[in-house]
């Protein structure tokens, strides 16, 4: 394909022929190398509270919007986002359409093979969210009953798991978190098995649903890049900036009420898995 | 002493100017090898251009051929991809079992050619350095490969020929199910980033066609550019060129035209250069300094030509006017001896009368008287003998103009110098003033071989000179002319030398160059010494001059006595 030497070759072919002057008018305009100002190309799952929805005022906010902000300013590119269902955000690190992927993404080994994770910002586990009239209070509940997940989400792999065990008649995967929750309360499916923050979060204002149950995964999230990309070590160091600065539990307390708790990912500096 | 001959003088001018064959670049390599690098840079170019526009060309093809490849190759592998739909392929058929296995078959058929033709992108040599693909490859093949599996073994599950109807729902059950799985919906959601690869496919063929044109353009760019050198490179040349040829020529031409315009022979070539016009200027100035060379001899040659036909024409009348004046001289002095004869018969015969006849009449006393007898008789043997030292004079004179001009003297005869030298003094005796004091020192000369009418005129020459040396030395009491004469063995040796003013230093070089005189104008033509010098040399003799200012000059002639021993010829040309 045409790769950067050919048109090198070319350019110093033509330099030595006539001259800079010459070159420089001959030279296409095609040859681009890659500037530290190119913009950081984001994908994310708009809607996915508290990490990334549009406010009132229509403006994309939240926990890792507020993050990834801090993080560009400081390396001194502009921001371009991208809106993606949370599935889509691994072809697209591979296809390149997108540098970095962030949507609560829980860092796991099977990912791990085919990606590369900053150090991890948050701690979360899963949760068990139902309607407030349903009697349903824990997993156990849920059996013969459908469920819904985030499609690719740990959720949907938490319940292919463990589909046997808690014998749920069918899994519904959607795309996005308001038609799930719509689904939810409209009784389509019994219960949504999700991230716990986020979940909290929805619920606050919404008086029909509610988090029943604490699913505990243990699972850690951060930003998502394409294996290999240097670009991960770049935003990982400033990850450790927000930590050591106590930018990071600032934005923990804005969406969260409360500062984050000691000895969590959310304040110690971790290594990179 | 400063003449040569011609060919004496040439030869000097050649070793001063010699005739060089142009050492450095000549003019003609210069052409020769600028033209040669102006053509050879347009050939050199055109070559190049079309090499390297060849060479970019095929590469731009080649890319633009691997570019609509691997975005045929990602098209067929998005549609086949879109094929994989268990729940229309299989659960439609569940109840016929050969449409059934033939959709199974299907299946196999499609993984295989989806796995195919993943393998074949991997491969591609040009595309394994498309480390995104290649990334995005290895995970489809292997999200794809799970998803494949895992359809399989639901596949193999089944039993073809399913009769039982609860069998067909617990399937039709699973097949949903699958498609509506985690791993399903990733394998579509995989392959629908395919699209972003042929939107990238597509951009390459842009660009791969946008080369295409860069190719062409540069090799038309490349062939201009070289033909721009050597035009340029050409016109540089061609502007030397006619520096280089048209500046020195326009000098040389200027040069000529003023040599051909006013004569002046002193004008010079500049030698600009090493080249051909180096050796034109060179050649040009040669040429000039020739007819220099020959403009002077001949305007010598043609002075002398004139003194000597003068000379020549003066001794012929001299020669006939003393042939003329010979013979009434010959009369006259031939009978005075009868003259005297006959008066001294007259006389005695008076005389006897007288004794004879003492008594005379008055009458003849008278007559005897009146005559004065007695004193004629005393003063006539008087008269008789001035008169003939008078016919003897003219006698010698005439002798002497004769013996001057030697007509009859045309070829090389042996003669006795001293009468040249007395007959020419003859010739001089009323030029000589009573103050000028001839010493003849005559030594024993033999007869010397010589032009005796021309050795007359050096001796003329000399002799001239020097009583004008002596008439302008106003306040010598004694002047004095030396003639002094002596031989060797081999050569005759006549020295002139005066007591006059002497010659100064400055001019002595000069002194027989031909129009070279110190006399006013109109008195000296300037040519004697140089005839005198032209005559000795002509002689195979010298001349030689001794001066000193204020005590006098000498002038010493040496001739060979015998010229034909030294081998060298005597020449009768002047």
């Amino acid at each position: 394909m045409l790769s950067k030497s050919n048109r090198f070759s070319r350019r110093f072919v033509l330099q030595l022929l006539g001259g800079t002057g010459l070159a420089i008018a001959f030279s296409s305009c095609r040859a681009q190398t890659p500037t530290t100002t190119a913009p950081l190309r984001i994908g994310l799952n708009v809607g996915n509270v508290p990490w990334e929805f549009e406010n009132e005022a229509g403006e994309l906010v939240g926990f890792e919007v507020d993050m990834i902000k801090h993080i560009a300013e400081q390396l001194n590119r502009p921001l371009e986002f991208l809106d993606l269902p949370f599935i889509d955000l691994f072809p697209s690190l591979l296809s390149q359409r997108i540098d970095i992927a962030m949507a609560s993404i829980t860092i796991t080994s099977e990912r791990l093979e085919n990606f590369d994770f900053a150090q991890p910002y948050y701690d979360s586990d899963q949760s068990l969210t139902v309607k407030v009239d349903s009697n349903i209070t824990r997993l156990e509940d849920l059996q013969g009953q459908e469920v819904g997940v985030e499609n690719g989400s740990t959720g949907d792999q938490w319940v292919e798991e463990h589909k046997e065990k808690y014998q749920f008649s069918r899994i519904r995967r959607y795309e996005g978190l308001p038609p799930a929750m719509a689904d939810l309360e409209a009784g389509i499916f019994a219960g949504y098995i999700s991230d716990i923050p986020g979940m909290l979060h929805y619920t606050q204002d919404k008086p029909l649903l509610q988090v029943v149950q604490r699913i505990p995964t243990g699972e850690q999230y951060s930003f998502m890049f394409a294996k290999g990309n240097p670009l991960r070590d770049e935003v990982n160091a400033e990850i450790t900036r927000l930590k050591e600065t106590g930018q990071l539990a600032e934005i923990h307390e804005r969406w969260f009420g409360t500062p984050p708790d000691e000895g969590t990912s959310t304040v110690d500096v971790l290594p990179v898995p | 002493m400063s003449k040569f001959p011609p060919s004496v003088s040439l030869s000097k001018f050649l070793v001063k100017f010699p005739l060089m064959p142009p050492k450095t670049r000549s003019l003609r390599t210069q052409i020769y090898w600028g033209y040669g690098a102006s053509l050879g840079i347009a050939v050199v170019g055109t070559i190049i251009g079309l090499l390297l526009g060849d060479y970019y060309h095929s590469q731009a093809r080649e890319e633009l051929r691997t570019a609509h490849w691997e975005g045929k190759t990602l098209n067929s592998l998005l549609l086949k991809s879109r094929d994989f739909q268990p729940e229309r392929e299989f659960i439609p058929v569940l109840r016929h079992p050969n449409r059934l296995a033939e959709a199974i078959q299907n299946f196999d058929h499609r993984s295989q050619s989806l796995m195919g033709l993943i393998e074949t992108l991997q491969q591609h040599p040009e595309l394994q350095q498309e480390q995104r693909l290649q990334s995005f490859l290895l995970v489809y093949q292997n999200v794809a490969q799970t998803y494949i599996h895992h359809q399989q073994n639901i596949l193999k599950e089944i039993d073809l020929n399913l009769t039982d109807r609860s069998e067909v729902l617990a399937i039709e059950d699973t097949l949903t199910h699958f498609a509506d799985s985690s791993l399903a919906l990733r394998f579509f959601r995989y392959s629908e980033e395919i699209r972003v690869f042929i939107q990238n496919s597509q951009e390459h063929i842009e660009q791969a066609e946008l080369a295409l044109t860069e190719a062409n353009t540069l090799r038309t760019k490349v062939i201009l550019f070289s033909l721009f050198c050597s035009i340029l490179i050409a016109a540089l040349l061609a502007r030397y060129t006619s520096r280089a040829l048209v500046r020195p020529i326009q000098a040389v031409s200027d040069v000529a035209y003023q040599v051909a315009k006013t004569g002046d022979a002193e004008l010079r070539a500049p030698v600009m250069t090493e080249d051909e016009v180096g050796v034109l200027a060179r050649s040009l100035n040669q040429l000039i300094q020739w007819i220099q060379d020959y403009t002077q001899d001949l305007k010598e040659a043609q002075a002398q030509l004139i003194q000597t036909e003068k000379m020549s024409s003066l001794g012929q009348m001299v020669a006939g006017i003393a042939h003329e004046i010979n013979n009434p001289v010959n009369f006259i002095y031939g009978n005075l001896s009868h003259i005297e004869e006959y008066s001294d018969t007259l006389l005695g015969l008076i005389e006897l009368y007288q004794k004879e006849y003492p008594k005379v009449n008055n009458e003849l006393a008278e007559q005897i008287e009146d005559s004065d007898l007695e004193f004629m008789r005393e003063d006539l043997p008087a008269i008789l003998h001035s008169m003939r030292m008078g016919s003897e004079r003219i006698r010698q004179i005439v002798l002497s103009l004769r013996n001057f001009s030697r007509l009859d003297d045309s070829s090389q005869k042996a003669v006795d110098l001293h009468e040249g030298i007395d007959s020419t003094l003859i010739l001089l005796n009323n030029r000589i003033k009573k103050e000028i004091e001839i010493v003849k020192d005559y030594g024993e000369l033999p007869p010397v071989p010589c032009y005796p009418a021309q050795l007359n005129q050096v001796f003329m020459n000399l002799l001239s000179n020097a009583i004008d040396a002596l008439s302008d030395n106003k306040s010598n009491p004694q002047k004095q002319i030396k003639i002094h004469t002596e031989a060797s063995e081999d050569s005759a040796k006549i020295t002139i030398a005066d007591n006059g003013v002497g010659i100064p230093e400055t001019i002595r070089s000069k002194l027989f160059d031909p129009f070279f005189t110190t006399k006013p104008i109109g008195k000296g033509t300037g040519l004697g010494l140089a005839i005198s010098y032209k005559i000795m040399e002509k002689h195979d003799g010298k001349i030689q001059v001794d001066s000193t200012p204020g005590e006098g000059t000498a002038f010493t002639l040496i001739l060979p006595l015998h010229p034909n021993r030294s081998g060298k010829p005597v020449s009768g040309k002047a």
